[in-house]
Order: structure tokens, then C-alpha cells, then sequence
């Protein structure tokens, strides 16, 4: 096995399940992510050779993984039901174990009423923690374009009922994007 | 509310039991046959272009020769047919299965032998031959709750002591109600917002293909002691959990015997 290659398997094995949270949070399906993440590697597979001589490994993956979740998402049945995987995989909370599994699901359910381009602004900015510049090349748009779909995101997370109940979103989004 | 404290809720929701973490070896082979595919697909793409004008040329002379019959009219898919819930995957390639619904839709269909089959009130899990004999696949298929099929992808073992990719374990997980009635399901959107859930467990399904000389595979945890089935080389078990929403408590623990009754591996889900 070269080093190349070994490298490659390094990557995989060190970045692949942080890649995968970001394709659920933007499609809300552990197995459609898995997919996208799946299809993003074996994609950076190919291009690895070149990619080894530029910076910015983990920001391309990020890119391709974008890239392959939305275009799946464009490509889904609107006939498919999913289950919301999120009821599965909580994380134990002896304090309010329920508690925290309800502010997860709202915040699922937040996620999924926002159009995908503007689902994909807050998970990059405020989960990937990604600036504005590093999100629009993620998304290959415009850097106006992702301050103002950020905007507009966090306007209608604040007006969500559950999130509006529970927390203060005016704080996020003001002069801060 | 700070954007900390949205990366904090972010960070939660997208939190797991067990991390994603495929066999990066498969990925690199997956990869390395997606760059054969493409060289072999760009140095063909000149010559299928002049064979297609070609085709197209004599075929356009030949209808101006003589009246075709109309093409039969082939049935679109049939879109009402309700989401399927079988969860597919080659028995010894998991990480590089084509793992989209149409493939889980076309072994579920086709693959019609079943060289092992587990049911219970949650649904079933079956090994399943291709119709030429060559391959295998693992298939979970979800009941339905409340019209709603449920159910996750698995994950992985191999490359631990005995267990190689030929015989890799997986593991599966879908929505469980165990005995609870009414079985009733909130999927936290829409009007079903709020709803109370009766179902609030996991059940587990295990597979894989019996290593060389493992005669017995437990499957202990949860309450559970129980042996996998096997026929055909295969194995498979599931198991229920009720407290799955708060994590495994009491982690699964799988073992596997030789002839001799010695354990010649083991593994822990927890």
C-alpha cells in the first residue's frame, strides 16, 4: 500500500463520521448521509492524488459531501417517508433525558421546514462553524448570497414554535453573519 | 440564545450511538473501480459516438423504407406503490453497496431465496441469495408504525481477529415497539407533533457470514441470552431493546465458538 493510499485511509478513518453529521443535518436521514458520505469518499478517491498537493483537504470533502447530500435531496422521492433517526441515537442525559431528546427533535423539525439552501447556510456556519467565505465556497455560491439565506434562516427559526419557546434567537443572526 | 449555544443544539441532534465509521480499505477499492470505470468510459466515449451516428444513419434509411409498429407502451412505475422498508446490503461489501432504495427494492423483489429468515413483531431480517447464486445480501424490513416505515442503516465490524470482510458483521437498528399496544408513533412533524409514543425501542438486527470453524454465535445483553440462527453459512439475531432512546444500559455482548466450545471472538455494543 503507498502512502498516498494509506493517507487516503487516514483521512477516512479520522474525518468520515464528522462529515456524516453534516450530510444528516442537512438531509435528516442517518442512512441517506451515510449514502452521501459514502459517495463523497469514494469521489475524493479518485481525485486524491491531486488534492494531497493543496490545502484544505477536510473544506473539499465538506465541499463534496454539500454537494452529493443536496443533489440527493433534489433527487428524492417526495413520495419516500423516512423515520426522524434522531429518536434512536440520543445520547443518555440522566438529568432530562426526555428533555433533551424533545429539544433535538424541534430542532430537527426546525431544520426540515427550511429550504435546503438555507438549512445548508446555518448547519455550515453555526455547526461546522465555517465564516461566511469558507460556506460560500462550500456551497459554490456568492458570499452576499449565504449572509442573506442565513438571514432569512434564522428569521424562521426564531418564528419556530419550539425553538421560540425555548430559546432566544435574537441574539444570532444580527450584524453577526 | 449564541451561536455557541446553536452549534451546542446542532451538535446534539446530530449525535449518535455508534460514530460512523465505514471500512475506509473497501472505500479505497470502491474508488479505485470508479477511476478504472471512468478511464474505460472517457477512451470508449469517442468510439460509441461514431457507432451511434452510424446506427442512427442506417436506422433513419430504414424507416423511410418501411412502416414501423408503435413502440409498446411500457407501464411507468407505479408511484403509489408505498415506500419499501427493506434495508439492503451484499453480505461481504457492505461499505460499498449500492445502498440506495432502488437497489434495496430490486433485492427485496428478485432475490427471492432466502437462505435464512428471523421474524418477529417488529418486522424481519433475511439473508437473501441473488438469483444466479453468486452473492448475498442482508435485507431488514421494518413494520410500519402508525403507516410509517421505519427503520436505520447498520454499521460494520471487520478486520477484528477472526473477522474479515468476507465474514464482517452487521448491524442494523429500526424502530421497535416489542409487545407495546396500542403501537403508536411520533415522527415530531406536522399534525403527529405531540403525539403520544407507544414505541419508544430499538430493535437490533445482527448478521454476518460464519467464519472458518465457528460452530455457535450468543448473542448476551439486555435481558437477552440468546444463540443467532444459522443455515447456509449464515447467521443472524435480533434484539429488542425498550430503554433504546436512553442508550444501552447493559451493552450487547456477541460471541462466537468453535466445535470445542471455546470463544474465539467477542465483541461489545454499548
Amino acid at each position: 500500500m503507498g502512502d498516498s493510499e494509506q493517507e487516503y485511509i487516514d483521512f477516512v478513518t479520522h474525518h468520515a463520521n464528522a462529515l456524516c453529521r453534516t450530510a444528516y443535518l442537512l438531509c435528516g436521514d442517518w442512512r441517506r448521509a451515510e449514502d452521501a458520505t459514502h459517495e463523497a469518499l469514494i469521489r475524493m478517491y479518485r481525485l486524491w492524488p491531486r488534492m494531497q498537493k493543496r490545502h484544505g483537504l477536510k473544506a473539499y470533502a465538506r465541499k463534496v459531501v454539500v454537494t452529493t447530500t443536496l443533489e440527493a435531496l433534489r433527487r428524492k422521492s417526495s413520495r419516500e417517508v423516512v423515520a426522524d433517526s434522531a429518536q434512536f441515537h440520543a445520547t443518555p442525559d440522566l438529568a432530562d433525558p426526555l428533555g433533551r431528546l424533545e429539544s433535538r427533535m424541534v430542532i430537527h423539525e426546525a431544520l426540515a421546514e427550511l429550504p435546503p439552501r438555507q438549512r445548508a447556510c446555518v448547519v455550515l456556519r453555526y455547526f461546522d462553524q465555517l465564516s461566511v467565505v469558507e460556506t460560500a465556497e462550500a456551497l459554490g455560491v456568492r458570499p452576499g448570497t449565504v449572509k442573506s439565506q442565513t438571514l432569512r434562516a434564522l428569521d424562521k427559526l426564531r418564528a419556530h414554535p419550539g425553538l421560540a419557546d425555548s430559546f432566544d434567537l435574537a441574539a444570532i443572526g444580527r450584524g453577526t453573519v | 440564545m449564541t451561536t455557541r449555544d446553536l452549534h451546542d443544539l446542532l451538535d446534539s441532534a446530530s449525535e449518535r450511538l455508534d460514530p460512523f465509521s465505514p471500512d475506509p480499505v473497501a472505500l479505497a477499492a470502491a474508488g479505485r473501480r470508479r477511476a478504472r470505470t471512468h478511464r474505460v468510459v472517457m477512451s470508449g466515449a469517442v468510439g460509441l459516438v461514431a457507432a451511434s451516428v452510424l446506427t442512427v444513419a442506417s436506422l433513419a434509411g430504414a424507416a423511410l423504407k418501411e412502416t414501423s409498429p408503435p413502440p409498446a407502451v411500457v407501464p411507468a412505475p407505479d408511484r403509489a406503490t408505498p415506500a419499501h422498508t427493506d434495508l439492503c446490503s451484499l453480505s461481504d461489501n457492505y461499505a460499498a453497496t449500492e445502498r440506495n432504495h432502488p437497489w434495496a427494492r430490486q433485492v427485496a423483489t428478485y432475490w427471492t431465496t432466502k437462505v435464512l429468515e428471523l421474524s418477529d413483531e417488529d418486522g424481519t431480517m433475511t439473508v437473501r441469495q441473488s438469483p444466479d447464486g453468486t452473492r448475498h445480501a442482508y435485507c431488514v424490513a421494518g413494520v410500519p408504525v402508525d403507516g410509517i416505515p421505519t427503520g436505520g442503516t447498520g454499521s460494520t465490524v471487520v478486520n477484528q481477529g477472526i473477522i474479515t470482510p468476507e465474514t464482517q458483521i452487521v448491524r442494523y437498528w429500526a424502530h421497535g415497539c416489542g409487545k407495546a399496544s396500542p403501537r403508536t408513533y411520533r415522527n415530531g412533524r406536522g399534525s403527529d407533533y405531540g403525539k403520544v409514543d407507544t414505541c419508544l425501542g430499538i430493535r437490533f438486527s445482527f448478521a454476518g457470514k460464519l467464519p472458518p470453524g465457528v460452530t455457535r454465535v450468543r448473542l448476551k445483553g439486555l435481558g437477552q441470552d440468546i444463540d443467532a440462527r444459522q443455515a447456509g453459512g449464515f447467521w443472524a439475531a435480533r434484539v429488542y431493546t425498550v430503554e433504546g432512546l436512553r442508550g444501552l444500559k447493559d451493552p450487547i455482548v456477541l460471541t462466537m465458538y468453535n466445535a470445542g466450545g471455546k470463544q474465539v471472538f467477542s465483541k461489545k455494543y454499548d
